[in-house]
């Protein structure tokens, strides 16, 4: 049984099509994320959960009923904006008590709810406070604690450490997935940026164009991307066409001799492999590795923790690697490349792609 | 090192100048007459006399001054009411809900201006009088039997005021509900406020400034208004306005004249000092 669940969801602007026959599910307590570049869809979904868009089609759940038609505030939906939205003319104990005084709650039952909520975020003592004397990040711990003192069913989350530095960023993010523990409560969150989605998530739907590509764990990903789309979004990858000589053989254009893949691959002709640089293999001396070529450096950056190669096999096709900096390697260098059957996989073709 | 631009130092004056020669000659110079006269310092002659007194002051209370003052304090509440009423659902609905069109309604709203205030109050006697739009409109549906005649009366006077004043309340309230971030409305909604509480609760207080201010640039001019009775009134909608005109250009009193013109600014400035500290609650008020 799903928290939240879309069924065949269109939404059009205009003629805009901003959701494109979406369907996915939400578990209870699950950390949830919409991956995706701008416009691919994934607020307008996140906004049709929370009850500011009605969807032209399909059916949205929540719990077992359907809340098409039901108004957002008599869902029991939390949110987190993305430029925050709190109220500008109230303290930061009356922002968070804001939806507790909308359930007319008692005097008392506020007050400890508040303060539980701000010990929860971190600012205990600050009730106080105007929103304007904060910092961003002590903002943002106002938006989720306000967010979440009702102890919504669903908190939605709107790329919500988007405005924040890199540093406070990293930091939110485990607060974040500290506080979804603690208070166990099923998050959505919409973020364009992967590695946030692959730090946080229990689960990913990845979208584009209005549509969803994948869902699936992290790992899945990541290691198994299902459309070119995905492999290309998530992470930096190598894209090697050719088609698929027998099953668990895949032939590309310009290796020498074909690929070894794993036997359960999607059944494709055409088809193209994604490999991770950093799942290949380099070194002059490599051996044991189900798929080896030989190749010759062409590039080599520096780049502090890792060293990014390039490596020519054959005449015109080049290999992004991504190896330790302790691996000795020189430009031009003769050498041999290699991966496992399991670092790499199929992808089917799309249509028009 | 800070260093400083030649320019700077005579960026205040250059800029300021202007404006202080003429406010100076023809604000600060014409105010400072009238209140010589206020005070009786200056003679039939127009000759400075050097004596205080204060009888054209301690007058007041002894003419219809007092009355007429009640009377067009009333009227410019009526008026500042009757435009608050009308123009904040207006301002709201075009600021809101407005989406492409909200350039061209707020076109719309300014236009009247293009045309001289005397002329649209003119405008509106064509309507109201005896001869006007409405009555003979009646009289040929046989709605009624006599001509109708709907000036010379305090209605006709606020409907005139409501009229000429309408924009300047839309126009603040408008720039502050602009500036009103939407997603605050939802952020109510989400944490379970209806539309009316999230209006109450948010809306409404985030956008006191407009209303403060709209009200102020209403409410002072309705208050010293005086074309407008002159011409749509009659002998019971006489204003402040209108007594000092026929104080100073009838009755030739300066001296009584200047007295109740120096106590309606007081008046009014002290009303208007109230009413920001109340609507702004120390907070900076924006117009």
């Amino acid at each position: 049984m799903f928290e939240v669940e879309l069924i065949d969801v269109v939404k059009r602007f205009g003629t805009v099509i901003a959701v494109d026959h979406v369907s996915l599910g939400v578990k209870k307590n699950e950390f949830y994320s919409f991956l995706g570049s701008s416009g691919c869809g994934k607020t307008t979904t996140l906004r049709i959960i929370a009850g500011f868009e009605e969807p032209d089609e399909g059916t949205l759940k929540l719990g077992q009923v359907v809340a098409n038609d039901i108004p957002p505030y008599k869902r029991n939906v939390g949110m987190v904006f993305q430029h925050l939205a709190l109220f500008p003319h109230m303290s930061v104990f009356d922002n968070i008590s804001f939806g507790l005084k909308m359930a007319k709650a008692g005097k008392h039952d506020i007050r400890s709810k508040v303060e539980q909520a701000l010990e929860l975020v971190g600012l205990p003592g600050f009730g106080d406070r105007r929103i304007h004397q904060l910092s961003g990040g002590q903002q943002q711990r106002v938006g989720i604690a306000r967010a979440m003192v009702k102890e919504p069913g669903v908190l939605l989350l709107d790329e919500p450490l988007g405005p924040l530095d890199l540093k406070i960023r990293q930091h939110m993010q485990l607060e974040l997935k500290r506080i979804q523990k603690q208070v166990g409560t099923t998050f959505i969150y919409v973020t364009h940026d992967q590695g946030e989605a692959l730090t946080m998530s229990d689960n990913i739907a990845v979208m584009n164009n209005g549509r969803v590509e994948q869902i699936g764990s992290p790992r899945e990903i990541y290691d198994k991307p299902k459309t070119r789309f995905v492999a290309n979004f998530i992470g930096e990858t190598n894209f090697l066409d050719g088609s698929m000589e027998r099953s668990g053989v895949f032939a590309c254009r310009g290796l020498p001799h074909p690929v070894l893949v794993e036997e359960e691959e999607v059944q494709v002709r055409e088809g193209v492999l994604s490999i991770r640089p950093e799942r290949v293999s380099v070194s002059p001396s490599l051996d044991g590795l189900e798929n080896l070529y030989d190749a010759r450096i062409d590039e080599i950056v520096y780049q502090g923790s890792h060293v990014a190669v390039s490596a020519r096999v054959g005449d015109d096709l080049v290999v992004k690697i991504r190896t330790s900096p302790t691996v000795p390697l020189k430009m031009g260098q003769k050498t041999r490349i290699g991966w496992n059957k399991a670092d790499a996989t199929v992808i089917r073709l799309e249509k028009g792609a | 090192m800070i260093s400083r631009r030649k320019g700077d130092r005579f960026g205040a004056p250059f800029l300021l100048t202007p404006t202080v020669i003429y406010l100076g000659i023809f604000f600060f110079v014409p105010f400072a007459i009238v209140l010589l006269y206020s005070f009786g310092m200056i003679d039939l002659l127009r000759h400075f006399r050097p004596i205080v007194t204060l009888s054209y002051y301690l007058q007041f209370f002894d003419s219809v001054a007092p009355s007429v003052f009640g009377r067009s304090l009333l009227m410019a509440l009526a008026t500042t009411v009757a435009c608050l009423a009308l123009g904040y659902p207006m301002a709201y609905y075009i600021a809101v809900k407005g989406g492409r069109r909200k350039e061209t309604l707020m076109l719309l709203v300014i236009i009247p201006f293009w045309v001289s205030f005397l002329l649209r109050t003119y405008a509106l006697m064509t309507i109201l009088d005896v001869n006007g739009i409405i009555s003979v409109t009646l009289l040929s549906l046989g709605l009624i039997s006599a001509p109708l005649n709907l000036m010379y009366n305090a209605q006709a006077v606020l409907l005139g005021m409501v009229y000429n004043y309408l924009p300047f309340m839309i126009l603040p309230l408008y720039a502050s509900m602009e500036k009103l971030d939407k997603s605050l409305l939802e952020a109510a909604g989400s944490l379970g406020a209806g539309p009316g509480r999230a209006f109450l609760s948010v809306t409404l207080p985030l956008t006191r400034s407009g209303i403060g201010a709209g009200s102020i640039l209403v409410f002072v001019p309705a208050v010293g208004e005086f074309i407008i009775p002159q011409l749509l009134g009659g002998t019971e909608s006489f204003m402040i306005g209108n007594l000092i005109w026929t104080l100073f250009l009838k009755a030739r009193n300066l001296w009584f004249g200047s007295a109740v013109s120096i106590i309606l600014i007081a008046l009014v400035v002290a009303i208007v000092a109230l009413y920001m500290k109340y609507i702004t609650k120390g907070e900076e008020m924006t117009i």
